[in-house]
């Protein structure tokens, strides 16, 4: 079943009062249960793409439709996980893992049990009490994933979360995101500008091209799972990846 | 604090008050001009026994709470307003400006016209003496919110006044408690300023009271009593808030 269909999808960007058009007719189909991993060039929009997926932004042209309906604003069965967690400096871990629990208005109980649910899930309840600026950034983008999941989306929009990684933490992450995903089949769109993370996550990989961005290509990877960074059935489409990026204007 | 520090503190206060006593008691000034620390601790007693130290106290704290209450629910709406919507700062915001230089007590003599000589206008003083300060902090508290911050929220279904409840006044808060700072200290030194020339009860009354009957002594006392207050409020309420947001956000 599908679950994300983006038709034509445009947009602009104003740049020192001139129209910068940055999407130029992005086509995609997400099935459900499927990762997707957007790569490209930086600046080629595949943050922005994400963000109206979201709902944070609108399209100026084409539709975005989520399980047949057309993506009109924010939701919490579309959560994003930000590149450098967005976490709230003020709430402790938990209150974080439970902050969009609290304004749905889910009782204390039920709060704590969830959050505990992705707080282990995540290996991270020896913090719950912590504050953000306490945590390691490998930490912080676990916290961040745990606020995500512990809303139950049905689809996980991630915009570079492992960018400011170092590789050891970076790869521990793309296991346990693929343990997740082994758990919960939860539809994940990923943003990356890294090969190896688009390779390991990705069940396709669709190539953004520079802008007025196209996706120039998708490619398909059926290798078995989970996959590490190492692994060397991936390593030709890390090649085939970077061979597709080649030439690209930055 | 280390205990050689506190020992230096009471050490000087110790020192103050006996070179104080000692100049009284050499009566290069008369006593009516320069009591000793003896005879204002006396008068505080008097001032005590007869309640009048302990009324007026509470008369201005009821005045100085009332009006900058008023002025910290007021100063946070006109805050985000003028963060928030681009009119509103480029026109209100640039008034706000002004009349934040604006000294508490030069509103006193609009307020005894529009209020008369009332609690209503002593608080109107120290409220308008306040509220510019704290939309001043909280409006650029509320720029400059991470982003990020209230996409996370609008994301996770904050809408109206829960995205203002429960992200963007503890968001903004580091920067609009500088705000409240200096909107508390304008507003007691409006409440004393608008009491001495209202004559209205209060700490303020006490002092014109003392100058009308030529006790210094009395002033004295009520003045120690005004430092004080400042120093609870500043050093411990302030302070603990302060510390508070401090070590949550990392920021020390």
């Amino acid at each position: 079943m599908t679950s994300l269909v983006a038709r034509d999808v445009v947009k602009y960007f104003m740049h020192k009062n001139a129209k910068f058009k940055a999407l130029g007719g992005i086509n995609l189909d997400v099935d459900n249960g499927e990762i997707v991993s957007l790569i490209g060039p930086s600046g080629c929009g595949k943050s922005t793409f994400l963000r109206l997926v979201a709902g944070l932004d609108a399209p100026d042209e084409g539709v975005i439709t989520f399980e047949g309906e057309a993506i009109t604003g924010t939701n919490p069965d579309r959560i994003m996980v930000f590149q450098e967690g967005a976490l709230f400096p003020w709430l402790n871990v938990q209150d974080n893992v439970e902050f969009g629990l609290r304004l749905a208005g889910v009782p204390a109980e039920k709060r704590h049990k969830a959050s505990h649910k992705y707080l282990d899930m995540m290996h991270l309840t020896r913090f719950t009490d912590s504050y953000i600026h306490q945590l390691s950034t490998g930490m912080k983008q676990r916290v961040a994933i745990a606020r995500a999941l512990v809303m139950e989306p049905r689809i996980l929009l991630m915009d570079e979360p492992f960018s400011a990684l170092d590789m050891p933490t970076r790869d521990r992450l793309l296991m346990e995101v693929q343990d997740i995903w082994a758990k919960t089949h939860k539809t994940i769109l990923f943003v990356t500008h890294n090969a190896v993370e688009a390779s390991v996550l990705g069940s396709r990989i669709a190539v953004f091209s520079s802008p007025p961005s196209h996706i120039k290509k998708i490619i398909k990877v059926d290798h078995r799972r989970p996959r590490t960074s190492a692994d060397p059935e991936i390593q030709p489409v890390q090649v085939q990846i970077r061979e597709e990026l080649e030439g690209l204007r930055p | 604090m280390n205990v050689s520090t506190t020992s230096k503190k009471i050490g000087f206060y110790v020192a103050l008050v006996g070179v104080w006593q000692l100049m009284a008691m050499t009566s290069i000034w008369p006593e009516n001009i320069f009591p000793s620390p003896y005879s204002v601790i006396e008068d505080l007693y008097y001032m005590a026994a007869d309640t009048s130290i302990f009324y007026g106290t509470g008369t201005s704290l009821y005045r100085l709470g009332t009006g900058f209450g008023i002025a910290a629910v007021g100063g946070l709406v006109l805050g985000i307003f003028m963060a928030k919507v681009k009119t509103v700062d480029d026109t209100i915001g640039s008034l706000v400006l002004g009349l934040q230089s604006i000294p508490s007590v030069a509103w006193v003599p609009l307020a005894i016209l529009w209020f008369g000589l009332t609690d209503a206008g002593i608080i109107f003083v120290t409220a308008i003496g306040a509220v510019f300060a704290v939309a001043l902090s909280t409006s650029s508290g509320v720029k400059n919110i991470n982003p990020d911050y209230i996409d996370a929220a609008q994301n996770m279904g904050a809408r109206g006044p829960q995205l203002i409840i429960r992200l963007i006044l503890p968001a903004a808060f580091p920067y609009m408690i500088s705000g409240l700072k200096q909107g508390w200290a304008f507003a007691w030194r409006g409440v004393i300023g608008a009491e001495l020339l209202f004559s209205f009860l209060g700490l303020g009354f006490l002092l014109t009271v003392g100058r009308q009957l030529n006790d210094i002594s009395q002033i004295m006392g009520v003045m120690i009593i005004i430092m004080a207050i400042g120093i609870v409020i500043d050093g411990f309420v302030f302070k603990k808030v302060e510390d508070n947001i401090m070590a949550r956000w990392g920021l020390r």
